[in-house]
């Protein structure tokens, strides 16, 4: 019996269709608005858990400047590191070593195209290139590591060879950085993290290209086995301030440890999660109180057929329900829409982050998602109607009959 | 052989209240209709017949008096258990036709079935075979506005006999048709009376269309007469002095 409710209630949306699609829209924008909320959420939760488990959990990164993360690739921030940091961190107690790259963006360019890359400058010295193996910073698709001898050589990041440029580059590649001539002697692997869109040269070339003779952009600090990374990121901060001569909380650097990063990106998502709530929830009540609108006139205009149906047998019960169905499907066509459009806009904002900032954002579709949505938009969609469908159960059938 | 009433009206008042007024449109009306008979309700606009033949419909409740279906009152009966008399029991067919604009003949025909609960199979069998019966084959999936008056009227007798009911309950069927559609509509309300054994009321302005029914009620005033002296008495009285305001 429900299935003839259904294709009853259906035929009732049908006959007026521009209305009917007018009414969808608040319902749609709502439900895309939640799908793409949740799901894109998910996926950059995904997206920041994977980074860490990519870049390992046994690492703090120090940045200059207060408050900020994320590499340092221009030279916005007024603080700098210099070797004394680089050795105050190194001293601190569970640091095991220390990696401190001159990190800028480069002009690279490649069979006359020119490109702005981020280049990370790392010493070239063997205990370097052994830390640099040991604890996966680097790993090659192609090509070979860095050498103590090389100088004007450089490992291409993932997209920086194969997207960057029309034609892939490959190891052995000759390309001009900065005006100098470097040869690609590596490429790396796909990481899906922000190691993709950037490339590896030696210190002294970077010094040399960037005419940067002291400076250091960031400080990656490799913790010692069986020591917590939270307490050890605490120490560092504690000696960088002894180091830098700065009160606590007035610092001109910022420890990230990754669970503070966990935090920081996390508290940011909340954020944005809220106001896309905000958005939602009106959207969603708005479309409601449309659907009621709508429901309501199409009592008015259908009145003779209740007195019909009545007259025919139909009991007041009946009548409901099928006034509900036809709220409910309204709501649902809505929410039909909305999860496609919901899912098309989360696939390209992880597209977009992907080509933006390497990270790999990818939106799961799940069943959960998919039936919580479309029940919710049909709940939705038949409370919005209640009224309107009580309004019209109730009619007197005599009264109905007249009109 | 003496037939048992199936509807049966004793001393029905019907008041409507508007503002400050009070208007009987029904003031003690009494008749009983035997299993099977064929009646007419007759009597001038504004007499209370339209009234009438919704309380018989149990499409409404009397203000007084009582309503017995099969020598049950109804006057007591909820609006859900009304439904269920009005779908089993009792046919329409309006003057009107008041087919479902976006459904199709055959639709029209299920929609009772539906709210019966008749399974799918069954109601597009049934269906099927009414709108044969009525000369409609080849109507079955068109919509309303694609039929003659006439075709539309033979769905919504078609409709009226979807559960199978006991009573059909017509309502001016041929007002709004011409006079050869309305005298084959005549004919096939005949042979539901004739052949199918259903107990026919109908409601008609129409001294030539009452005139197909054995019994004729006569309504005018809000008062009731059987026989054909007293309708023209009342209706020489009242076109003289009354005006026929209820």
């Amino acid at each position: 019996m429900i299935e003839d409710y259904f294709r009853l209630a259906f035929k009732g949306i049908a006959r007026r269709k521009l209305r009917s699609w007018l009414t969808l829209i608040g319902i749609f924008i709502g439900i895309t608005a939640v799908v793409s909320l949740i799901t894109l959420s998910q996926a950059m939760q995904d997206a920041i858990t994977g980074q860490f488990e990519k870049l390992g959990s046994n690492r703090v990164m120090i940045t200059p400047g207060g408050k900020s993360y994320g590499p340092t690739a221009g030279s916005v921030m007024t603080a700098k590191f210099y070797d004394n940091d680089v050795d105050a961190v190194r001293k601190v107690k569970g640091v095991d070593d220390v990696l401190a790259p001159l990190i800028r963006t480069a002009q690279v360019e490649f069979k006359g195209e020119i490109k702005a890359i981020m280049a990370f400058a790392y010493p070239t010295g063997a205990e370097f290139i052994r830390l640099l193996e040991k604890n996966g910073f680097i790993e090659l698709e192609q090509g070979r590591m860095f050498r103590t001898s090389d100088r004007y050589t450089a490992i291409m990041g993932y997209t920086n060879a194969h997207d960057d440029f029309d034609k892939d580059v490959k190891s052995g590649d000759k390309i001009k950085i900065n005006g100098y001539d470097f040869q690609v002697i590596g490429i790396r692997e796909k990481s899906g993290t922000f190691q993709d869109i950037a490339m590896g040269i030696p210190l002294d070339a970077g010094r040399e290209i960037f005419d940067e003779k002291e400076e250091v952009s960031s400080i990656f600090a490799i913790i010692k086995d069986g020591y917590d990374a939270g307490k050890v990121a605490e120490d560092i901060k504690k000696e960088l301030r002894k180091e830098r001569n700065v009160e606590e909380g007035e610092e001109d650097f910022t420890v990230n440890s990754p669970q503070a990063l966990l935090v920081s990106v996390t508290m940011i998502n909340d954020v944005v999660k809220a106001v896309l709530i905000g958005i939602a929830a009106v959207s969603i009540l708005v479309g409601g109180i449309g659907i009621m609108n709508t429901m309501y006139t199409s009592v008015a205009e259908r009145t003779k057929e209740i007195g019909i149906m009545k007259a025919t047998g139909a009991r007041n019960s009946s009548i409901m329900m099928l006034f509900l169905f036809e709220s409910g499907l309204l709501g649902l066509i809505g929410g039909v829409f909305g999860l496609l459009a919901g899912y098309g806009i989360s696939i390209l904002a992880g597209k977009i982050a992907m080509d933006a900032a390497g990270i790999e954002v990818s939106v799961a579709v799940t069943w959960g998602m998919v039936i919580g949505a479309l029940a919710f938009s049909f709940v939705l969609g038949a409370l919005s109607g209640m009224m309107p469908a009580r309004k019209a159960s109730r009619l007197q059938p005599v009264e109905a009959l007249r009109r | 052989m003496q037939k048992k009433p199936i509807i049966e009206l004793r001393d029905v008042w019907k008041t409507y209240r508007m503002e400050q007024t009070e208007v009987n449109a029904l003031r003690g009306v009494s008749f009983a209709i035997n299993e099977d008979e064929f009646v007419s309700i007759q009597g001038p606009s504004g007499s209370g017949k339209s009234t009438l033949m919704h309380l018989v419909g149990c499409l409404d409740l009397p203000t007084k008096g009582q309503v017995l279906l099969d020598g049950h009152d109804i006057s007591k009966l909820k609006e859900s258990a009304l439904a269920t008399i009005r779908g089993k029991r009792i046919g329409f067919v309006f003057q009107a036709f008041n087919l479902i604009p976006t459904l199709t003949a055959m639709e029209n025909v299920m929609l009772p079935m539906i709210f019966n609960n008749v399974s799918r199979w069954q109601r597009e069998k049934t269906a099927a075979e009414l709108l044969d019966d009525m000369g409609l084959k080849d109507r079955m999936h068109h919509k309303p506005n694609q039929m003659s008056g006439g075709e539309q009227q033979r769905v919504a007798i078609a409709r009226a006999l979807s559960n199978d009911p006991e009573v059909i309950l017509a309502d001016e069927p041929t007002g709004n048709l011409d006079s050869n559609t309305g005298k084959h509509i005549m004919d096939l309300i005949m042979h539901l009376s004739t052949v199918h054994k259903k107990t026919i009321i109908m409601v008609t302005h129409d001294p030539y269309i009452a005139s197909f029914a054995k019994k004729k009620i006569v309504i005018v005033d809000g008062e009731v007469g059987h026989d054909h002296e007293y309708l023209k008495r009342i209706l020489w009285k009242n076109g003289t002095h009354h005006g026929g305001k209820k």
